[in-house]
């Protein structure tokens, strides 16, 4: 027996073609278009792109799946937070003043303690010994091959050995470090 | 008589149940550094939003990656959410944003896989008027892939929310973030090509009235 609902089709569908069927409308068009083979075949010859409205929903992640991802989720934001934590230390100017502060400190420290008096906080100074005096040569090659790692973020520096056989040091720099 | 109106909405899949409202309050409270708020906005959308992104990518793998990608970006702009709009529209609107950067991003290989599947699906049906309604949901879904290539990204998103993810255009609007109008614009473009591809590469699924219609008309 013909429904109700199966006289409303053409008037349900040529609204929905111009996207003017209201929320509970459009419901009822594809609750009615799900249960009436009559009707679903009639709107398919009408609008073939109505075909897809029944592809179906992907299958639902598996429970296991779901917690997988969920901690790969948790997980990735855990590791952004401590990344957003180390580049906040790094960009907190009261850090940056507190280490200015305590490296003045520092600083003005020793030079009190070495004018302090009678000599006796006289700081100890390293031995200079000049290459020329002790016949050390300085091959030319000796300035430091620089190479940068892309924008700002470090700088290799390269000291070729001097003797055969003795080990290049390389030097790798962070800029963003504070010291 | 009157006709009594019913709104028959798909049941909620598993995993989907918080209430809009809800939502709202969680996210507030992640906002303010709740991580276990977070975990639950996770665990609650992660099947809504896995399976917008699988119609909007055709690939299940490609659709959990983005979909992480998706929350974390969430996470990331918590501190921006604007909580006078649904939590689910704003996360879809990431979903959607990072699924049109997926499709640009691999153009080419979406193409030529819709084309194989023609070559593999072609002549297996012989052209029926009951063709299209013997077609299991599975093989509309990749005949839709098939289909979908034609669709600009934005074509697609707005198809793809409107028509299988079911939301009001108004809500679309929201989430493409444009006017309502222009929502309706993309929905009849892409019905169009849909129906031009459709015709073209499976005609066996296109009612003959339809295609003869079609053709005087043209």
């Amino acid at each position: 027996m013909r429904e109700l609902a199966c006289d409303r089709l053409d008037d349900l569908l040529a609204r929905r073609e111009e996207d003017r069927l209201t929320a509970a409308e459009e419901g009822f068009l594809r609750g009615h278009l799900a249960t009436c083979e009559a009707c679903a075949a009639e709107a398919l010859r009408r609008d073939p792109v109505l075909l897809f409205a029944r592809a179906a929903a992907p299958e639902p992640l598996s429970a296991e799946a779901r917690g997988r991802f969920v901690s790969g989720v948790l997980a990735a934001t855990a590791t952004a937070k401590a990344g957003r934590r180390l580049q906040r230390a790094h960009a907190r100017p009261v850090l940056r003043l507190a280490a200015s502060l305590l490296l003045a400190a520092s600083v003005a420290g020793v030079w009190l303690a070495r004018d302090g008096g009678d000599g006796a906080g006289e700081v100890p100074r390293p031995e200079l010994v000049a290459a020329a005096d002790e016949g050390i040569r300085t091959p030319p090659d000796v300035v430091p091959a620089v190479e940068d790692l892309g924008g700002d973020t470090a700088v290799v520096y390269q000291f070729p050995s001097t003797r055969p056989g003795e080990p290049t040091v390389v030097f790798v720099v962070d800029r963003n470090a504070d010291i | 008589m009157a006709m009594q109106l019913v709104h028959v909405r798909r049941a909620p899949q598993e995993g989907t149940t918080i209430e809009p409202r809800d939502e709202r309050h969680l996210a507030a409270l992640a906002k303010a550094g709740d991580e276990d708020a977070f975990a639950e906005l996770v665990r609650g959308r992660t099947d809504s939003v896995v399976a917008f992104l699988r119609r909007m990518l055709g690939d299940t793998e490609d659709a959990r990656d983005v979909a992480q990608l998706t929350f974390l970006r969430v996470w990331e702009n918590l501190p921006r959410y604007d909580p006078s709009y649904a939590f689910s529209t704003w996360l879809f609107r990431i979903a959607g944003n990072l699924a049109i950067d997926a499709l640009r991003s691999r153009g080419t290989r979406a193409r030529t896989l819709a084309e194989s599947f023609r070559v593999v699906q072609g002549g297996l049906l012989a052209a029926s008027p009951e063709a299209p309604l013997r077609l299991s949901q599975e093989e509309v879904r990749r005949v839709f892939e098939a289909c979908s290539s034609v669709l600009s990204e934005k074509q697609r998103l707005v198809f793809v929310l409107r028509e299988m993810e079911e939301k009001e255009s108004r809500e679309v609007a929201e989430i493409v973030g444009c006017r309502e109008s222009t929502v309706r614009n993309h929905l009849f473009q892409a019905r169009r090509l849909l129906r031009e591809e459709l015709k073209r590469r499976f005609p066996e699924y296109v009612p003959e009235s339809h295609r003869s219609a079609e053709g005087a008309g043209a």
